[in-house]
């Protein structure tokens, strides 16, 4: 009896591991053509973190593929943001990226983005490990937008001001608290970064990419309309003055970020929408 | 839903509590925390200490027995809680568990939430832990069929618990242990056993995965599967004073996150971590004997590439289908277990040996060894712990010992560029019962930590000195008062004006016993550290505030 139940247990064993071949899943390396909607993905880092700068690598070669597609905003907040290191010449932290983050809650770890603002099915928060992401950009890549948003900025070299517009255009009806959000963000600004990939776990001369800088909109965005019919074009304006360059807020490597989110739809609202401008044309 | 499902339980319990050869019983487990906001220390900006203030957690578990069958419920809370997330607020309620089992003859059968393991875990095991919010529950069905009192059969399959939803993926498995004894005069028995797991992953997470991978450049492009098998065998060998355990487990090639696996990025540059394809293996064996006053255990474990999880996207200590057993023994004393090995999944290899030998009544001498290095020779850590007891009378015991360690902070806790951390730390702890009901334990220990020779400084935190008093009236009252002393501050100690403090880690405790309730009431101020339980670790934030517990059992 003994023996014959142990026949049994081999005998479906064997069949469970070798008998079953499953059909792999056949995938081509994607080249995505450019398509309407744009994703935002917002990473959140901080100097003190060690893998963070493996993110940005993710988000860049992320945009090699998508292209203008996919618009990135470094939010230095949290734990590893806290504190810059002695010799470090800036501080990231931002009172709009700290207020950021504790509306959408902070991550289990460090690099951790938001894709869009959007919780997608089965995850239990906003913020995604590194492995995900583009998982989820490109699950997004696919789908059409609801609306469509341009940005166009006036910036005086002298006085530094900045003006900016920003458009919007339904392509249907949105009868939802919509959201509209402008972020001011600054690329290749040089100071350092902790890296895991470095031989003293620090590079002195890092490479800050696409960092939140300021926001031009409350850090949850400002009402913009709960009733726009296809066709409605509605078109927002905003002022700023730069503050004087001292290594960095460098006009060359500064970029007006807007979106616009559906307020409506949970709590930081997903993005339905955004753009990217340079403010020196 | 969920709710309602709770109070019918409830009220048939009750109702059915009346009759004869039923039979309730149960536990909860209540904490409660009271932040206090201390951002010298670092324990500050986390939602609980800037907005929240109190957090708690609170699981209370009914079971009922009536008819043959045994049915279970547990009601868990969640609010603002920082189990889940050491840096963020947890809030959330419903029933965390409920299971119903039969015993038909020599079948049992049990559907719900289920806590099992196959041999020691390696392949598959499904276990709480409530300090670090574990909680992999298999929620589906099992059946054993016991074919002799020495010899089982089961087979399993359900999707992994996820906090109060459920992995995507189904897993499966089969188990079979027996228990042979031979000989008269000199009796040795075996206890072998072999098990499969097979893992399915669902459409959605393939999907996601497939996402990932087509945006790899072709020289890292890998295949994605959807099943995954793990087969393990085992056997315990008794023979006279010895017992030897030995398990091997091998996994079919699956797609897991390598984050130290090396990945070309368009541009032409390279990053860490991408997800690979590759079988795993680990091979864990323990010998042991025990005569009259010895005892001996040697251990050893080599692991590779065995990371086994519910979704090929979660880290940390989610979604994890089995245990690894840890390889550095797993110390009480405060400054003794404030750097420990956590398992390493994908590259690992170590031994440990342990002996305790008792002169006579009066003195007891043990040693700890234990070595743990990567798969490239790489030390990982190291421990070895000499450690004296002695008993002069019935009222009076003296402990003491020495230990020294070697910890590689880079590679545990994700700091680069750090050096490997040296402690000595002797110890001592004396207990003097002063009479049959007050007794009183004194504990101290002293960690000297290495230098960090290019930051100039004594490594992490530098040196320890810790003290605790305890003064006991049996069976009821219990104080405690500590204090942790980062006597010669390191580098990485909080720092005024460029300058490192020396500061104080008090701690403070009140328990309560009474028949099956016990009640604890503490302040404590905690340093920032890794904590560990079984071999799995996170890095915890410093804490200040306020707890309090309640464990009852009916």
């Amino acid at each position: 009896m003994q023996k014959n139940i142990l026949y049994i247990f081999c005998i479906a064993a064997i069949l469970i591991s070798g008998g079953c071949k499953e059909i792999s899943p056949e995938y081509r390396l994607v080249r995505p053509q450019e398509g309407q909607r744009n994703i935002l993905i917002e990473e959140f880092t901080g100097v003190q973190c060690v893998n963070c700068p493996q993110g940005t690598d993710e988000i860049i070669n992320l945009q090699g593929l998508y292209g203008k597609n996919l618009i990135s905003v470094a939010i230095h907040a949290g734990f590893f943001a806290q504190a810059p290191y002695s010799d470090s010449k800036y501080n990231f932290l931002t009172l709009p990226g700290q207020a950021i983050e504790n509306w959408i809650g902070p991550p289990l770890g460090y690099p951790s983005a938001v894709v869009n603002r959007s919780k997608f099915s089965g995850e239990n928060s906003y913020q995604l490990g590194r492995q995900k992401w583009a998982a989820y950009v490109g699950q997004l890549a696919q789908s059409l937008p609801l609306l469509d948003v341009t940005a166009n900025t006036n910036f005086n070299p002298v006085t530094r001001e900045l003006e900016v517009s920003v458009t919007v255009e339904a392509f249907a009806d949105i009868n939802e608290d919509i959201r509209i959000n402008v972020m001011l963000t600054e690329d290749n600004i040089i100071d350092p970064q902790a890296n895991t990939s470095a031989p003293n776990g620090r590079t002195v001369e890092y490479r800050h990419r696409h960092v939140l800088r300021a926001m031009l909109t409350n850090f949850d965005g400002n009402f913009l309309s709960a009733n726009m019919k296809f066709g409605d074009k509605l078109t927002k304006e905003y002022s700023f003055t730069l503050p004087a360059e001292n290594g960095w807020w460098d006009a060359d490597n500064v970029h007006i970020v807007a979106f616009v989110t559906d307020a409506s739809t949970n709590a930081p609202g997903e993005v339905l929408n955004a753009t990217e401008v340079s403010i020196i044309k | 839903m969920r709710h309602i499902l709770l109070l019918l339980f409830i009220g048939i319990c009750f109702h059915a509590a009346a009759q004869e050869g039923s039979k309730i019983s149960g536990s909860i487990q209540a904490n409660g925390n009271i932040f206090i906001r201390d951002s010298l220390i670092g324990a500050a900006n986390i939602p609980q200490y800037d907005r929240q203030l109190f957090g708690g957690e609170t699981w209370l578990n009914l079971n009922y027995s009536n008819w043959g069958f045994d049915v279970g419920v547990r009601f868990d809370l969640f609010n603002n809680s920082n189990l889940l997330n050491p840096t963020d607020s947890y809030t959330a309620n419903g029933i965390g568990r409920w299971f119903i089992s039969k015993k038909i003859q020599d079948l049992s059968i049990t559907a719900g939430y289920i806590y099992d393991q196959i041999g020691s875990g390696m392949i598959f095991r499904a276990w709480e832990d409530r300090p670090l919010l574990i909680d992999n529950a298999l929620v589906g069905v099992r059946l054993q069929y016991d074919i002799t009192p020495n010899f089982f059969i089961k087979g399993f399959s359900g999707r992994q618990k996820n906090l109060f939803g459920q992995y995507g993926s189904v897993i499966n498995g089969l188990n079979a242990e027996a228990y042979f004894s031979f000989g008269e005069e000199k009796p040795w028995s075996i206890n072998p056993g072999i098990g499969l797991v097979h893992k399915n992953i669902n459409d959605q997470t393939v999907a996601s995965l497939v996402n990932v991978l087509s945006t790899y450049n072709p020289v890292d492009s890998i295949g994605a599967r959807y099943n995954t098998f793990a087969l393990s065998l085992y056997n315990t060998l008794n023979l006279g004073n010895f017992t030897w355990y030995v398990e091997g487990a091998y996994k079919t090639p699956e797609n897991f996150f390598n984050p130290l696996a090396e990945r070309t990025l368009f541009n032409g540059g390279t990053t860490l971590g991408k997800f690979v394809l590759e079988p795993g293996t680990v091979v864990y064996s323990s010998l042991s004997y025990a005569n009259e006053g010895l005892g001996i255990s040697l251990e050893a474990k080599r692991t590779e590439n065995f990371t086994f999880r519910a979704d090929p996207f979660v880290a940390l200590n989610r979604g994890l289908l089995n245990f690894l057993p840890p390889m550095a023994k797993l110390h009480t004393y405060r400054l003794k277990s404030r750097y420990i090995a956590a398992t390493q999944e994908l590259s690992e290899q170590a031994i440990q040996f342990e002996t305790r030998y008792s002169l006579n009544d009066k003195w007891t001498f043990g040693v700890n060894f234990s070595n743990i290095t990567n798969l490239d020779q790489l030390l990982l850590y190291r421990d070895i712990d000499f450690e004296f007891n002695f008993k002069p009378s019935t009222k009076l015991f003296f402990l003491w010992g020495l230990q020294m360690q070697r910890y590689n902070q880079e590679i545990y806790e994700e700091k680069p560029g750090v050096p490997i951390v040296e402690t000595i730390i002797p110890y001592v702890e004396v207990l003097y019962k002063v009479d049959r009901y007050k007794s009183l334990r004194f504990e101290s220990q002293f960690m000297h930590v290495g230098n960090d020779v290019k930051a100039n400084s004594r490594q992490d935190y530098g040196g320890w000195l810790f003290g605790l008093l305890e003064f006991s009236i049996a069976p009821h009252w219990t104080f405690t008062a500590s204090d942790m002393f980062n006597i010669a501050p390191g580098k990485n100690s909080p720092e005024d004006n460029g300058e490192k403090l020396s500061l104080h880690y008090p701690r403070f405790d009140i328990f309560y016993n009474i028949k099956n309730n016990r009640f604890s009431l503490s302040y404590v101020k905690q340093v920032e550290g890794v904590v560990c339980t079984g071999g799995i670790c996170r890095l915890e934030p410093a804490f200040n505030g306020v707890r309090f517990t309640v464990n009852s059992t009916f």
